[in-house]
C-alpha cells in the first residue's frame, strides 16, 4: 500500500530510472492449487475406499440406499461446491492482480 | 500525465482475454452490405467478397447455419477500429448493430434449407405429410427473395458511389454548356480561339487535378487504415507478450513429465489392485484414482512456482469426472460396454444397452447389474428362463404372443426400501436359465419369437444370433 503511495506521490520516478518496462512477478496461482487440492483429496479418498473392503461395503450400501431425492440433494451440493469453489479463486485472484498493481480483468 | 494515460489505456485492457483472442485473428470487418463480414472476411482471404456471399447464400439455402454464423461473427468480430459489438453490448453500450445481430438470430431459426433436406424428402410414409404444401410456401418465398435480392443489387449497383466517380471522370467531348458562339468579326474570333483555349485548358487542368486529389485522398484513406490496422497488431502483440511475461505457463516438458507420470502411477496402481487381495475388484478405480493423484500434486507443484497449467487442471478435472461414477459400479463382476447377446457371467454395464438371447439348451445365471439402459431378452420357441430384477426406476415389459406388449408377468413383486422387486418366470420349457438383473433407470423387455415364417427353434441346429422379430411388426398382435 505504502509503495503505491509513494508511487503517487513522484508519477516520473520509475520511468526515470528504469528504461524498460520492469516485469512484476509472476502471481501464485490460486486456481491451480485450488483444483489441485480438490483432485488430490478425491484420488486419496477413492484409493482410502478402495483398500479398505469394509469401507467399500460401507459405500455400496450407502450407494444402494440413495433416493431420486438424495441423489438430487447431492447434486445441487457438488453444483453449489464448485460455483463456491470457482468464485472464491476468482475473489482471491482479483485481490491479488489489485495488490500487484495489474489491471483486473 | 501518466493518470490519464492510465485512464487511456484501460478499456483494452480490462477486455475479456476472449474478445482480445477474436482481434489477434485479424479478420475485421469493414463497410459492406449488412454487417461486414463477408468484406472482412475477403479480405482477410484476398478474394472478392462476392464469393463469400455466394458461399453464405448458398450455405444458407441448403440448410446450413449460414445465418447464424453471420449473425454471431457480426456480434463478436471486430471492426477496423477493434470495436467489438458484443463487447460493447457487455459495457452497457447499446449499438444499433445489436438488433441487426438480434434480427438475424431470429431469423436463423427459420427452417432455412429445410426444403431442400428433410422437408423437401416426400417419404413414403403412411400417414398424411403436410410438408408438401410446406414445400410449395417456401419455394414460393424464396423466389420472392431471390427476385427481392436481384432487383437490390441492380439498384446498389446503380448508385455504387465508385462507378458513379468513375463515370463522372470520364473524359468529355462535348464542350461545357453555356459557351459563346463563335463570333464572325476575324479579331473577335482569334481573341474568341484564345479565350477558349485558356477556358479549355483552366478546365482540363481543373479536372486533372480533382481526380489527382481524389487518387490521392483514396490513397491516404487506404494507407491510414493500414497503418491503423498494424498498430492495432502491433498493439495486440504487445499486449499478449506482456500477458504472457506476467502470467508463464508450465514449459510443455514439466507437463508431460506429470502427465507421464500420471500414467506410469495409473498402471502401478492398477497392478498393485489386482494382485492385493484387499483391492480385489477395483483395478479400475484404483488406477483412476492413482492418475489423478499424481495429477493433482502436479497441479499444486505448478501453481506453488507461479505457473499457468490450465491443461493440467483439465486432466485433472476429466479423470475425477471418470472417478466417481466408478465408485458406483459393482466391482465384484466383469464390466462391459454395450453388449449384444451376453451369456452365462456376473456384468457390470454402467450406461447402455444389452441383449440377451435366450435358448431351450442355455443354463445357468446370467448376472447383470446396469446402471442406467435397456436390457431386451429374447426368448427363442421352447425356451424359458427364470427371471429375477431390482430396480430403482425401471419399466419391466413383456410382449406376449397374440397379446402384444404388456407388463403381464413382470409385475413388481415388492419392494425393498426404495427398490422394486421383480420375479417372474418367462418362456416355456423349463427354467433352467435364471437371469438376475439390478437396473438403476431404464426398461427391460422380454419379447417372443412370434414370425409364424421362422420355423420353431431347432436345438441341433446352429444357434442364430439374429435377434427375433417384436411381435408389432406381427399380424398377430393387431
Amino acid at each position: 500500500m505504502s509503495d503505491e503511495t509513494i508511487e503517487l506521490q513522484v508519477p516520473d520516478a520509475p520511468a526515470a530510472t528504469s528504461p524498460s518496462p520492469s516485469v512484476p512477478r509472476p502471481r501464485l496461482r490460486v486456481g491451480a492449487i485450488v483444483w489441485g487440492l480438490i483432485v488430490t483429496a478425491v484420488a486419496s479418498t477413492s484409493l482410502y475406499v478402495a483398500a479398505n473392503p469394509p469401507v467399500r461395503a460401507e459405500l455400496a450400501d450407502w450407494i444402494g440406499g440413495l433416493t431420486p431425492v438424495s441423489l438430487g440433494l447431492i447434486a445441487i451440493l457438488a453444483l453449489g461446491a464448485i460455483v463456491l469453489v470457482a468464485s472464491l479463486v476468482s475473489v482471491i485472484m482479483r485481490a491479488q492482480l489489485r495488490r500487484g498493481g495489474q489491471p483486473v480483468g | 500525465m501518466p493518470d490519464t494515460q492510465l485512464e487511456d489505456d484501460a478499456p483494452p485492457v480490462q477486455s475479456n482475454r476472449f474478445f482480445g483472442w477474436m482481434r489477434e485473428l485479424d479478420v475485421q470487418r469493414r463497410p459492406g452490405w449488412i454487417g461486414g463480414v463477408a468484406t472482412g472476411l475477403a479480405a482477410r482471404l484476398g478474394i472478392d467478397p462476392l464469393i463469400v456471399r455466394g458461399i453464405l447464400v448458398v450455405v444458407a439455402i441448403l440448410g446450413g447455419p449460414a445465418v447464424f454464423l453471420y449473425a454471431a461473427a457480426w456480434a463478436l468480430l471486430p471492426d477496423e477500429r477493434g470495436v467489438i459489438h458484443l463487447e460493447e453490448l457487455f459495457r452497457g453500450r447499446f449499438s444499433s448493430a445489436i438488433a441487426g445481430v438480434g434480427a438475424l438470430l431470429i431469423l436463423s431459426f427459420l427452417p432455412f434449407g429445410s426444403a431442400f433436406s428433410n422437408g423437401g424428402y416426400v417419404s413414403g410414409f403412411s400417414f398424411p405429410d403436410p410438408r408438401p404444401l410446406f414445400v410449395v410456401l417456401w419455394v414460393l418465398l424464396l423466389i420472392g427473395i431471390a427476385v427481392w435480392f436481384v432487383v437490390w443489387i441492380a439498384r446498389r449497383a446503380a448508385r455504387d458511389p465508385q462507378a458513379a466517380a468513375q463515370t463522372a471522370a470520364q473524359p468529355t467531348d462535348v464542350p461545357p454548356p453555356g459557351q459563346p458562339v463563335a463570333p464572325e468579326n476575324p479579331d473577335d474570333f482569334a481573341a474568341w480561339r484564345e479565350q477558349q483555349e485558356a477556358v479549355k485548358a483552366e478546365t482540363e487542368e481543373f479536372r486533372l487535378a480533382a481526380a489527382a486529389t481524389a487518387a490521392e485522398t483514396a490513397a491516404e484513406r487506404a494507407r491510414e487504415q493500414r497503418a491503423l490496422w498494424e498498430a492495432g497488431v502491433a498493439e495486440r502483440a504487445a499486449r499478449r507478450q506482456a500477458r504472457r511475461l506476467a502470467n508463464p505457463r508450465l514449459a510443455a516438458s514439466w507437463v508431460f513429465v506429470i502427465l507421464g507420470a500420471g500414467l506410469v502411477a495409473s498402471a502401478i496402481g492398477a497392478l498393485v489392485a489386482s494382485v492385493t487381495p484387499s483391492f480385489t475388484g477395483t483395478l479400475l478405480f484404483a488406477g483412476l484414482a492413482s492418475a489423478a493423484l499424481v495429477v493433482g500434486i502436479g497441479t499444486i507443484v505448478a501453481g506453488l512456482a507461479r505457473r499457468r497449467s490450465g491443461f493440467l487442471s483439465f486432466v485433472g478435472i476429466v479423470l475425477v469426472v471418470f472417478l466417481v461414477p466408478t465408485a458406483f459400479v459393482p466391482n465384484d463382476r466383469q464390466l462391459i460396454g454395450s453388449h449384444y447377446d451376453l451369456g452365462t457371467g456376473d456384468y457390470a454395464q454402467l450406461v447402455g444397452s444389452t441383449s440377451i438371447h435366450v435358448t431351450s439348451d442355455m443354463a445357468g445365471v446370467i448376472d447383470l447389474w446396469q446402471g442406467a439402459g435397456t436390457v431386451s431378452i429374447f426368448m427363442q420357441d421352447g425356451s424359458g428362463a427364470h427371471f429375477e430384477a431390482q430396480t430403482l426406476s425401471s419399466s419391466m415389459y413383456e410382449e406376449r404372443p397374440g397379446e402384444g406388449p404388456g407388463t403381464y408377468g413382470m409385475t413388481r413383486t415388492g419392494t425393498e426400501g426404495n427398490v422394486n422387486m421383480y420375479s417372474a418366470d418367462v418362456g416355456q420349457g423349463g427354467q433352467d436359465l435364471t437371469i438376475r438383473l439390478w437396473q438403476g433407470a431404464g426398461s427391460t423387455y422380454v419379447m417372443y419369437n412370434l414370425d409364424p415364417d421362422i420355423p420353431d427353434y431347432d436345438p441341433t441346429s446352429e444357434p442364430t444370433d439374429a435377434p427375433t422379430p417384436t411381435p408389432t411388426a406381427t399380424e398377430d398382435s393387431e
